[in-house]
């Protein structure tokens, strides 16, 4: 996250640094070289205590500086103590002018939503608003700063003794009440694109949204069986998986969410054999009507014909029991094909739905070294040879 | 070896005493195990619980083990449910809080999906907005992880 490139450079060439100058007079310049220039507004470098500032422990010392980060006091040095406050107008001037220089700083800001300006200010408001608030009550109590955070222990808790402005850790919302259990539990509930969005918020959601055992939830509620067939993960475009590689759920989730699946009761003539999810992992996408609600094996033909039936461009689904009661019928209907060396045909209108057991066919055409029952949807087929 | 009728006194954190019978405030797992351990415990203080939450923890107490006597319909249970959390935020995480400290499954469980239910469908700005959440990426790694999700934001 160090910066790149020079900034005292990118700063000098603004005109914004030049106004900087003019008013402030601050080694603003040196310290953003001295320090981590990209994190002038927001690294870590700033260890101090808006803990200390809000419980009101070490108040002499912040009656004399007014401000609670030492890297904004070296910043504010040579001010009267009235234009460090953060309620004065010189004092929001400055982290205006912090800001406005940062950006032009970093031209890929420029680009980006302004979301990353509207925090700031949000953040900035806060603060100044809180402090304040906390002149206002003798009592230099908590409550009323942290609308909503009753005990001082989740409060302190949650106090990093890290400078809000500098990292971020203004966060008096109502989430720092909670533990990360509950929030995890919270973003359990959530379904693929809203846990996505939510990694998107701040640090914290991002580390506990990305957490495996969420996204493998997710994946296995799309498609069941995808834990116990790991031979199906080759199968899914995009998703380069190799037996040994870390798997990563989160990296799977994507593609299951684009693929489509459909369910459909799978007979042989007169007779039930069980229900079916068909997940399309390639070729032509399906149409909404593509693959009928119950699929009739009328026909089996010799599993060596299937090189020349299957079309190029069909469409290739993998068709996992529905649930756990359906298994038996599931494999039964894989032996039967099995055993007769045939794959199964159904016939829809001008659809040809076919059914594949694990043949030479599938290992070496399709690529699937599993014991599950694969099928191509196509709209016509070449007349035999 | 009245059950039914032995009550328990909980005292919050404000010091409000609520008198409950223990059939019914067994549904918290923290309570029943200290009632278990310490036969003839007559109050119990629950200092991480103010008075006007643990109100409505005993509110749904009460309704939800009327439910093994008096059984309901899905629909009215879930009627009963919504109108239970038409409650401000602060109140709701304070209930999740509760929920959590006194081990009510169940309540956790309604009170985090209610919470999950205010993320549902909105963009990570608005999240932020709603819950009063300041945004710490630097530029760099919202950019990063607005790439690594930006799957779900195409149809």
């Amino acid at each position: 996250m160090g910066g790149s490139g020079n900034p005292t450079t990118s700063v000098e060439n603004s005109p914004i640094d030049e106004m900087t100058n003019d008013v402030d007079g601050v080694e603003e310049r040196e310290t953003m070289e001295v320090e981590n220039p990209s994190g002038v507004l927001c690294s870590g470098l700033c260890k101090s205590s808006i803990y200390n500032w809000v419980n009101g422990l070490e108040s002499e010392r912040l009656k004399e500086s007014n401000i609670c980060c030492p890297h904004r006091m070296k910043l504010l040095g040579d001010k009267a103590s009235s234009e460090r406050s953060p309620d004065s107008v010189p004092y929001l001037l400055f982290e205006l002018r912090m800001l406005i220089s940062y950006i032009s700083s970093k031209p890929v800001l420029c680009r980006g939503s302004a979301s990353f300006i509207r925090d700031r200010l949000r953040t900035l408001i806060a603060f100044s608003s809180a402090f304040v608030e906390r002149e206002r009550s003798c009592a230099y109590s908590t409550d009323v700063l942290l609308e909503g955070v009753q005990s001082r222990e989740v409060f302190d808790s949650f106090q990093k003794d890290v400078c809000p402005l500098c990292c971020g850790y203004f966060n008096f919302g109502p989430f720092n009440l909670l533990p990360d259990e509950i929030l995890k539990q919270i973003l359990s509930f959530l379904d693929g694109p809203d846990l996505a969005r939510a990694r998107r918020v701040c640090r914290k959601w991002n580390n506990l949204a990305n957490d495996g055992s969420l996204w493998k939830e997710l994946c296995i509620r799309k498609w069941r069986t995808l834990e116990m067939d790991v031979h199906v993960w080759k199968l899914l475009q995009g998703y380069n998986w190799r037996p040994g590689e870390t798997f990563c759920w989160q990296h799977l989730y994507p593609f299951l969410y684009r693929q489509k699946s459909v369910r459909c009761r799978l007979q042989k003539t007169g007779r039930f054999i069980c229900y079916l999810i068909a997940h399309q992992y390639d070729g032509t996408p399906l149409g909404a009507t593509d693959l009928p609600q119950t699929l009739i094996v009328e026909r089996r033909f010799n599993v060596s014909h299937l090189e020349n039936f299957v079309l190029e461009d069909s469409a290739r689904v993998y068709f996992e029991p529905e649930t756990e009661m359906d298994s038996d019928g599931y494999y039964a209907f894989i032996d039967y094909l099995i055993q007769r060396n045939r794959a199964g045909l159904a016939l829809e209108g001008d659809r040809r739905i076919i059914f594949i057991p694990p043949c030479e066919y599938s290992r070496n055409v399709l690529g699937y070294n599993g014991n599950g029952l694969l099928g191509i949807v196509q709209h016509s087929y070449p007349p035999l040879s | 070896m009245n059950n039914t009728s032995k009550t328990v006194k909980l005292v919050s954190s404000d010091n409000e005493i609520f008198e409950i019978e223990t059939s019914i405030i067994s549904l918290s797992e923290t309570i029943k195990n200290v009632l278990e351990d310490t036969e003839d415990t007559e109050s119990i203080p629950l200092p991480n619980v103010e008075g006007r939450i643990l109100a409505k923890v005993i509110e749904y107490c009460r309704y939800h083990s009327l439910l093994k006597t008096i059984p309901q319909s899905e629909e009215d249970i879930e009627r009963w449910d919504r109108e239970f959390l038409n409650i401000d935020q602060p109140t709701l995480f304070h209930l999740i809080l509760a929920a959590n400290y006194l081990d009510i499954k169940s309540l956790l469980d309604l009170t985090c999906k209610r919470v999950a239910d205010m993320i549902k469908g909105k963009k990570p700005e608005e999240i932020r907005k709603e819950f009063n959440i300041v945004n710490d990426f630097t530029p760099e790694e919202e950019e990063e992880v607005r790439r690594e999700n930006a799957w779900c934001e195409d149809p």
